[in-house]
């Protein structure tokens, strides 16, 4: 009970200081107080802030006013319960169409702008292609960016040169007639970066729909042969002139989409997104219908194929529509081919062969003419009982209209599925002599309307969250007695609709997959634990967490299921194309499972599987050691063979090093490589100081390399002037904060720490806060977290001789205090398991986090999508009004063995990968592969503003690496490092004055430093006897 | 032909050597190369400086110098919280043993084996799993388990950091590792109970035995001697060997202000943080001569003397 004591101290403190600091922003509230606070819940998001603002000074009139109904309830409860009675009853018809808070204004979907088109009586274009040649159309401000008919690769017309330099490129096109018109182009995709060509489509200058905002130019990747298993990695681009409607991205919409035009001039834009292509001619279409079967089956007469099966593999299409629809390896004896050590390309896609848009095509080659049957060999265990959906399209179009988006079963083991009707009838299809195409492309069409009705439903949620939070003041206090139901109107009535809609989203989602969609039954779950929550209204402002925080709220299970249901992950083997012949089996039987199991345990005694390359020993090979995913590393291993090995003749001989503290003893026992990459940023000092790295300023061109870093990511590897590692991943600590809650609560994004203090009041008071990198769970807090605080006030970790520490001087001082004072006088939380969770729910909406919290909130927090940004740490502001906002930041490392006898390859290879091209290729192929979420963080300055990040955060990240200033290590440093975690520990915890605490710090770290310096020969019997040199910024060049 | 015989028999008997031999030899084999050559190991390095790269020096007995005299961690800290922790986990933690297994050894088999599998189950989660579960239990912020539960029921206001703040977790630590304690020796004790003759308690109540009390102390424990000996000693190498919790559960080594550090996680300290493995080779030894000198009292105490 001691702590709970000096823990309320300073919190009571706290809000004293609150009504100081803030005492200017509430006597403006006064007036208005009663007001807000009666009409919370209809008036605007101010207009709630402002009464939610006030509920702490209002605490005591709100409870007296509470305990006024609680008697009249009490009183009345025996004869009369009519007054509890009405707000409890429940209106089934009751829709939730409040205004939702902080909602982006978007585009309308192009369903709804469909639809009012057909109302206002707007017909489809019914007559032939209009062409327009670009050269005769450009308008006058687009002129220059025209490549005549010779620049045109191959065109033979004047094409438009879209490239990122320009913000717009327009056309005029003259069209007959007013109506809706599908649009064609012809485009070129230069094969300059793996991604595909976006670009978004204005009309008149305007987006007519959501669709718009980004339209793809596919590209098209040819897969060579599979020897080695190569050429998956760096796929080629197939770089022949296309054609291609304009359709959604994410294949969400079937076919074409339609553009509204007005008879005579319109004014196309288009605004280049992503990647850069040339234009030929625009054509406008009219709208086609998709066949039904039937109407497909009756246009030609012809007979159904009976001669042996023609089977084309799934893993060598002739081409894929997007990099990530992988080729890979698939265990299962079933699969052909199959080999029983090690691996073999066997199949196509799988988990990343996920997004809408993203499919591949085959060419196949048949005897004649007529109808065949198609069959495919797949495996769907992605999604428990729901199926995934595939649009099919032969030589480039969709049949007919089932076959716009398939749907391909649930099933746990290898499937083989005939394109069939729903009674299991199997579908002709036609199909010409000679090459034809099939194509498969992800879809996730059928779904689209309950993702819609999903990402609504979560943001009514979150809104009825935020009420009752307004409502309540964020109180705990369970043994409080709220007239919840009172104060939020219609609670009751919203929380049955939402139960109801997430129930009637999973019948729809069940009579789509024809089974119960187990893979959503948080649906139900959520559904359930909603009513359960209206058992009890009174108990709601204790229990409504529920709907928004922490991990298993309803809200993140709908975001989480949004995700799924767009994502189409599928597997496959083979495609037939037969007649009535029956299929070989799809899964292999006992005998053949027992053999390929036994096999491939042998195998295992056989093979080295942590050695990625098999590098015959010659004269030219490195050793290099990687502590990296296996995804990672195959990348960086066909990189290395296909540019780095065919330049220069060095082989790199990549094995997999689990953990990196066995590289001290790997070099005790003689057995270290030449050189290793991906290593902690702490580890290269160390090995440095046992004389076991070289220093590689020793080598030519040091500072040509070293240049391409931010020079404080170099700090770490400074020993007594030399360098003895290059960083290669490189982290940022960097301001998170939700722009949709900083702009309701009307604040700023803090830009000093001072900023900071000023708001936590206003946070504090709507049960929010702010977080800091300290407050993660782990008890102690490394140099990363804590020196920054000490650089920003100018302080340094030791005296310029190296002899001793300088965190007792008055700079390091304040840090020290900045860094307590957060926690014992301004109460920011101590603890913080998940940022990323709590920045989610909103309840803290800013602080400061990391590349994996970014990573995190790019891919895996769709619900906030767009409503959140980051910006430069907060810092301290200098006399001369400059704000010092030094934060860490190096990440892994590479370093070269002393013992190597082939350094001079190792850092060839190391200048090569750590170049700006190589970083953006790696980049953007890790990007293309696997997405977000195995990007590359890559140090190299130039290939980082390169990799397809926001452009606006990649700004505010090369910002920060201007501030970027690492640790310096000296030898026994790392007690310096415990010391200061320790210090925080006893002024935040045990409450012992700052000076103190330092003063004992110091002594203990300089203790351990002078004993460091004498096992190393630089001190005998208390005096220098060898100078050692602080590294400092200036170290960092030769 | 005396002698012939003689021969004969030596070889016979040599031979009965080799086949005995040949049995143990797996065992022999392992436990020479894992066990007794890394300790001679050690403690030949205990003599020595050795950063764990280069190659080491031989400096006498100065690493023993060095821990009794100069440094204060180890004298501040590491020897009074593993004194502290041992004198609490281990008798505690065996008498708890002890009287569960013999709580359980009265009732019947099916809700014995039921409370048996319970009360062995967290001794199989080992670190990781175990850091997990009492993390979550005793996470600082509101979530968390024991911090929601105080706050409920009104004891506390504001969430206390158990696994932060130096008063409580030693403490913890405690608490944490006597629930994990009901091992193998539990279980090696719990067989023993069970496996006492009947008829002795029988017999003993003839000749006058009045109580359960009487019962345990002069039949149940003289007969399973073996067992409390065993027990006692894996509760002892456990106890001292247990410095893996506090680590676990504050995140990192060292624990805050070092409330948690044991001697254990000294030798962590000095072999991977600081790279003196010829001083934690030395803090190792001590470690291994008190763990020996502590089991050698169990045996005094708990062996039998024939």
């Amino acid at each position: 009970m001691l702590c709970v004591a000096s823990i309320n101290l300073p919190a009571a403190l706290a809000e004293s200081g609150t009504d100081n600091s803030s005492s200017g922003s509430s006597s403006i509230n006064q007036g208005d107080d009663k007001e807000s606070a009666d009409n919370a819940n209809e008036g605007d998001f101010f207009d709630i802030i402002s009464g939610a603002g006030n509920l702490m000074d209002n605490q005591s009139s709100n409870e007296t006013k509470n305990d006024d109904k609680k008697e009249s309830q009490d009183g009345s409860s025996d004869n009369t319960p009519v007054d509890t009675a009405k707000k409890n009853v429940i209106d089934e018809n009751f829709v939730d169409d409040l205004p939702v808070r902080f909602e982006n204004i978007i585009e309308p979907s192009y369903k709804s702008v469909l639809g009012k088109w057909n109302e206002n009586g707007i017909k489809d274009y019914e007559k032939g292609d209009i062409i327009f040649s670009l050269g005769d159309i450009v308008a006058q401000d687009s002129v220059i960016h025209v490549l005549s008919a010779d620049e045109s690769e191959g065109y033979r017309k004047e094409v438009l040169n879209v490239t990122q330099d320009a913000d717009e490129y327009n056309v005029r096109i003259n069209v007959p007639q007013d109506a809706l018109y599908t649009l064609k182009f012809d485009y070129y995709a230069k094969p300059d970066n793996p991604n595909p060509v976006e670009v978004g489509i204005k009309i008149n200058d305007e987006y007519q729909y959501f669709e718009l905002k980004r339209i793809l130019l596919e590209k098209y990747w040819i897969t060579g042969n599979y020897s080695e298993g190569r050429n998956i990695i760096s796929p080629k681009q197939d770089t022949a002139w296309r054609t291609a409607f304009v359709r959604d991205s994410s294949w969400r919409v079937s076919g074409a989409l339609k553009v509204h035009l007005k008879a005579g001039e319109n004014k196309l834009t288009l605004i280049p997104l992503q990647g850069n292509a040339l234009i030929g001619d625009i054509y406008l279409c009219k709208p086609q219908k998709i066949p039904t079967y039937e109407e497909y089956r009756s246009k030609r007469t012809g007979e159904l194929y009976n001669g042996e099966i023609i089977i084309a593999e799934a893993e060598e299409p002739t081409f894929r529509t997007a990099t990530s629809v992988m080729p890979g390896y698939d265990r299962d004896p079933s699969v052909v081919p199959q080999k029983t050590s090690g691996s073999v390309i066997n199949i196509l896609g799988g988990k990343t062969w996920k997004t809408g848009g993203h499919g591949a095509i085959w060419t196949v080659n048949v005897p004649k003419a007529g109808y065949y049957h198609l069959s495919f060999k797949y495996l769907n265990n992605f999604k428990v009982n729901m199926p995934v959906f595939r649009a099919v399209t032969i030589n480039g179009e969709v049949p007919f209209d089932r076959l716009n988006a398939y749907p391909f079963q649930y099933s746990l083991k290898w499937r083989n599925e005939t394109l069939k009707d729903e009674n299991g009838k199997p579908y002709e299809i036609w199909l010409e002599q000679g090459e034809n195409t099939i194509g498969l492309t992800a879809t996730a069409a059928p779904y689209d309307d309950a993702i819609k009705r999903l990402e609504k439903l979560s943001k009514k949620i979150n809104n009825l969250y935020i009420d009752i939070k307004m409502a309540t003041g964020n109180s705990k206090d369970a043994d409080r007695d709220w007239d919840i139901s009172g104060q939020v109107p219609n609670l009751l009535n919203r929380l049955n609709y939402y139960a109801k809609e997430l129930s009637s989203i999973y019948d729809s989602l069940a009579e789509i997959g024809g089974k119960k969609p187990d893979e959503v039954r948080n649906l139900l779950v959520s559904a359930e634990q909603i009513k359960k929550l209206m058992e009890h209204p009174e108990k709601i402002p204790v229990r409504y967490e529920i709907l928004s925080e922490d991990s298993g709220s309803i809200l993140q299970m709908v975001g989480e299921i949004i995700t799924k249901l767009s994502n189409q992950e599928m597997k496959l083997d083979r495609i037939y194309i037969h007649g009535n012949t029956s299929l070989p089996a799809a899964q292999s039987n006992f005998w053949q499972k027992l053999i390929h199991s036994i096999s491939s345990l042998i195998a295992t005694f056989l093979n080295d599987y942590s050695k990625v390359t098999d590098v015959k020993e010659d004269g030219k090979s490195i050793k290099v050691w990687i502590t990296r995913a296996r995804q990672f590393v195959n990348v960086s291993d066909q990189l290395t063979r296909d540019d780095f090995t065919a330049k220069t003749g060095i082989n790199v001989e990549y094995s997999i090093l689990q953990d990196e503290g066995k590289l001290a003893l790997a070099i005790a026992a003689g057995m270290a490589p030449d050189a290793a990459v991906g290593i902690s940023s702490h580890i290269p000092f160390n090995l440095a100081l046992r004389n076991s790295l070289y220093n590689l300023k020793n080598f030519d061109n040091y500072n040509e390399v070293i240049d391409r870093f931010a020079p404080g990511a170099v700090l770490p590897f400074i020993y007594n002037k030399g360098c003895y590692a290059l960083p290669e991943t490189q982290n940022y600590f960097v301001l998170f904060y939700r722009k949709d809650i900083l702009t309701g609560l009307g604040l700023e994004v803090p830009q000093t720490w001072d900023d900071v203090k000023a708001m936590l009041p206003t946070l504090q008071r709507n049960g929010m806060s702010f977080y800091m990198p300290i407050s993660t769970g782990s008890g102690f807090k490394y140099y990363a977290i804590t020196t920054p605080f000490i650089y920003q006030h100018q302080g340094s970790l030791f005296t310029p001789d190296g002899t001793g520490t300088a965190f007792d001087s008055d700079q390091s001082l304040e840090g020290m205090k900045l860094m307590t004072k957060l926690y014992t006088i301004y109460s920011i939380p101590l603890q913080v398991p998940s940022f990323y969770n709590k920045f989610r729910s909103g309840e803290i909406p800013v602080g400061i986090s990391d590349f994996n919290t970014y990573v995190q909130l790019l891919t895996a927090a769709p619900e906030i999508a767009g409503a959140w940004s980051i910006a430069l740490s907060p810092g301290v502001r200098q006399k001369d009004g400059t704000i010092a906002r030094w934060q860490s930041g190096t990440d892994q490392s590479m370093i070269i063995f002393n013992s190597s006898d082939k350094k001079e390859e190792a850092w060839k290879f190391f200048d090569w990968w750590t170049s700006a091209n190589t970083q953006t290729q790696y980049g953007n192929i890790m990007f293309a592969l696997y997405g977000h979420e195995y990007s590359w963080n890559t140090s190299n300055l130039e290939a980082y503003s390169n990799l397809p990040w926001p452009e606006e955060h990649k700004k505010v990240v090369l910002e920060q690496w201007k501030w970027l200033k690492d640790v310096i290590h000296m030898p026994g440093d790392y007690l310096l490092e415990r010391e200061i975690s320790n210090a925080w520990n006893k002024i935040v915890f045990d409450g012992v004055n700052e000076r103190r605490a330092i003063d004992d710090a110091v002594i203990n770290s300089n203790r351990e430093i002078r004993r460091k310096l004498e096992e190393f020969g630089y001190m005998v019997d208390g005096r220098m006897v060898k100078s050692i040199d602080v590294p400092d910024l200036d170290d960092v060049r030769k | 032909m005396k002698s012939l015989d003689k021969i004969k028999l030596e070889n016979a008997k040599l031979k009965d050597e080799l086949v005995a031999l040949g049995f143990i030899s797996p065992f022999l084999i392992l436990f020479i190369v894992f066990i007794v050559i890394p300790v001679l190991m050690a403690i030949g390095l205990s003599f020595t400086n050795f950063n764990t790269v280069e190659f080491p020096k031989f400096i006498g007995f100065k690493n023993y110098i060095d821990l009794l005299t100069q440094d204060n961690v180890f004298m501040m800290y590491v020897l009074p919280n593993t004194f502290i922790f041992s004198v609490i986990v281990g008798p505690v933690g065996y008498f708890l043993g002890f009287i569960l297994a013999w709580a359980l050894a009265q009732i019947t088999i099916k809700p014995r084996t039921l409370f048996t599998l319970i009360l062995y189950s967290p001794s199989m989660t080992s670190g990781v799993a175990l850091a997990v579960i009492w993390a979550v239990f005793f996470n600082g912020d509101r979530a968390g388990y024991l911090n929601s539960i105080l706050i409920s029921l009104g004891v506390i206001w504001e969430p206390v950091q158990w696994l932060q703040s130096t008063q409580y977790i030693m403490l913890i630590m405690i608490i944490v590792t006597l629930w994990n304690s009901m091992g193998i020796g539990f279980l090696a004790m719990l067989a023993g109970i069970l496996n006492i003759n009947q008829e002795l308690y029988e017999a003993a109540y003839i000749d006058g035995l009045r109580n359960r009390l009487q019962e345990i102390y002069y039949i149940t424990i003289p007969a399973m001697k073996p067992q409390m000996l065993f027990g006692a000693v894996m509760s002892v190498v456990g106890t001292f060997q247990a410095g893996s919790i506090g680590v676990a559960l504050t995140g990192a080594n060292p624990t805050p202000q070092y409330a948690g550090q044991l001697i254990i996680n000294h030798i962590e300290d000095y072999g991977f943080i600081r790279y003196e493995m010829g001083y934690a080779s030395a803090i190792s030894v001590v470690l291994l001569i008190v763990v020996y000198s502590v089991s050698k009292l169990c045996f005094r105490l708990l062996g039998e003397r024939d």
